[in-house]
């Protein structure tokens, strides 16, 4: 199967990536950060808790970002997928080869930056707090469908557009429920009122709502999300990204490079 | 004798600004026998490197078609015999010399000490065996068009396609390349060269074509389209009253010391200057024909269009 030494040489290359490794080590800075600064002024492990997990969340978005808009342009701009491409390799198997290396890629950073946030946590309450990980898993998997959000786009569009349509599913993700509660307004004419809908109801039905992964607040008050949510969610996302990709290869395909 | 490349009006465009369209490529015809080198000739923008990328799949011909081993250049079991040298060295420089050969050989299914064998013999046939484990942004362009050359014969092709493999090669390492080259051919291998380096090409091509603007403008063998120019008849002549009699018959004859050299396309004009020579008991020391390079063939095809 070609599709993994594709996926490993992504993963190389975007571990030796200098802008992915001081994303890195801002990170762990940053939940170390947490841990220092809350022995100063509290003896609960809450501060650490809150922190580390959205420590983890900023910077695994803007990994998952980085990596994803630029994997395909890069190679393209250089001129090394000449070389992969006239080899038996299909646009097919590239495709997912990329986006293998880059859930490796970010499957390493996220298990990095779990790892320091976990110890922390260890050092701070001299337990280890695994309901977090449910928090983290839930994260990943953001991580996994924003990268193929942006895999899929760069297919289709620059860098540059394609971060800021990327930056503005993020922004409308986690603002899914207000759209909801934009639809109940009635001001206007009719048709108005019934395009505004038309339009929100598209955006609420095609954009996934970022919201549902966020369940930090229940695991750092030390309660746990169902196995029931946890899975629906896993199944729902890893549905979502094989569609995506599904697009991205169908793009790529008439793609000229 | 099978053929390996064939091009039937293939035509490449792209919708410019006016909305009308450019065409880089205008219905290409061509035909590439196994165990040939055909050189692929052209100014910059003829439209070579296009050829190469539908050639390649990587990108897609807006009419006509492009075969290779009589199935679609798209076809991914073609891959399989088929290899492509890139000007420009494109590779992952975070990786070393024998990384890197050993990411391709995966993309064939080649893995572990069958690989590795492979490997060690093309380092070795490239003479890249003692930097094999540094990393490739430490390597000249000449070590790096080795490996890519090493990378192009992992899977023994059958047809290798190159693109400028001389380019910024040494005099040495560029004899050295075409004498791969010329040893790749007696294996059996089909060569389809693109070059700017038409003094390679000259030396070691059965064939060229010549594009120019997206057209193709000359194909055949090199001996055949490269025409008698002129013939040289050089002579000494016993006295001032011989050399005389030679000026009368051509001023362009050119006296140097006790003989002539003349450059002539007239054939009779030779005929008579050698009867001449020997009338007046003088010396014919040679009549050679000089045939035009494969740069004045280039220069008087596409230099008319004031492309170069």
């Amino acid at each position: 199967m070609t599709i993994f030494p594709i996926a490993r040489s992504t993963f190389n290359e975007a571990i030796r990536h200098r802008i992915l490794m001081v994303l890195l080590f801002f990170a762990v800075a940053m939940i170390g950060a947490s841990f220092a600064f809350s022995s100063f002024i509290s003896t609960e492990s809450k501060l650490v808790k809150d922190m580390g997990l959205s420590a983890i969340q900023l910077f695994g978005v803007v990994i998952s970002l980085v990596m994803a808009i630029g994997m395909i342009p890069a190679e393209i701009d250089r001129r090394t997928i000449y070389t992969i491409l006239s080899k038996p390799v299909s646009r097919r198997q590239y495709v997912l080869g990329k986006f293998l290396g880059a859930i490796y890629t970010i499957g390493f950073n996220t298990l990095i930056m779990s790892v320091v946030f976990l110890a922390a946590i260890f050092f701070k309450d001299h337990t280890l707090d695994l309901i977090l990980l449910e928090s983290i898993w839930l994260w990943f998997l953001e991580f996994m469908l924003l990268m193929a959000i942006a895999l899929c786009l760069s297919t289709l569009v620059s860098p540059l557009v394609n971060a800021f349509l990327c930056i503005g599913v993020l922004i409308l993700g986690n603002l899914t429920s207000y759209v909801q509660y934009l639809k109940t307004f009635q001001t206007g004419g009719e048709l108005v009122v019934s395009v505004t809908k038309g339009v929100l109801q598209w955006i609420y039905n095609l954009i996934p709502n970022f919201q549902n992964y966020d369940v930090s607040q229940v695991v750092s008050k030390g309660q746990t999300v169902t196995p029931y949510y946890i899975g629906e969610m896993t199944v729902w996302t890893l549905m979502y990204v094989a569609f995506l990709l599904l697009m991205t290869v169908q793009f790529f395909s008439t793609k000229e490079v | 004798m099978q053929t390996v490349i064939k091009t039937e009006k293939l035509t490449k465009s792209y919708p410019n600004a006016v909305g009308g369209a450019l065409t880089v490529l205008n219905k290409l015809d061509l035909e590439v026998a196994q165990g040939e080198i055909f050189g692929f000739l052209g100014p910059n923008g003829a439209g070579k490197t296009t050829t190469i990328k539908l050639l390649l799949g990587l990108i897609f011909p807006s009419s006509g078609t492009a075969e290779l081993y009589g199935k679609p250049s798209d076809d991914l079991s073609v891959k399989h015999k088929i290899s492509f040298m890139p000007d420009q060295p494109h590779y992952y420089d975070f990786l070393n010399g024998f990384e890197v050969l050993r990411f391709y050989a995966s993309l064939f299914g080649m893995t572990g000490q069958k690989a590795e064998k492979k490997i060690d013999e093309l380092l070795e046939l490239v003479a890249m065996k003692r930097d094999a484990k540094r990393r490739l942004r430490e390597y000249s362009r000449g070590m790096l068009q080795r490996i890519g050359l090493a990378q192009a014969l992992l899977n023994d092709p059958g047809l290798l396609i190159m693109d400028e493999p001389t380019n910024g090669l040494d005099p040495v390492a560029q004899r050295q390349m075409r004498d791969l080259i010329v040893e790749l051919k007696n294996r059996g291998k089909t060569v389809f060269l693109s070059s700017h380096s038409l003094h390679d090409v000259e030396l070691i091509a059965d064939r060229v074509a010549l594009l120019d603007r997206g057209n193709l403008m000359k194909v055949g063998r090199t001996r055949e389209l490269l025409r008698q120019k002129e013939v040289e008849v050089e002579a000494q002549l016993p006295d001032e009253a011989a050399f005389d009699a030679v000026k009368k018959m051509s001023a362009d004859a050119r006296r140097v010391g006790d003989t002539f050299v003349l450059k002539t396309s007239n054939d009779e004009l030779v005929a008579r200057v050698v009867d001449l020579v020997h009338q007046k008991k003088g010396r014919l020391i040679s009549v050679i024909p000089v045939q035009q390079s494969l740069e004045e063939m280039f220069m008087e095809t596409v230099g008319k269009g004031g492309n170069q």
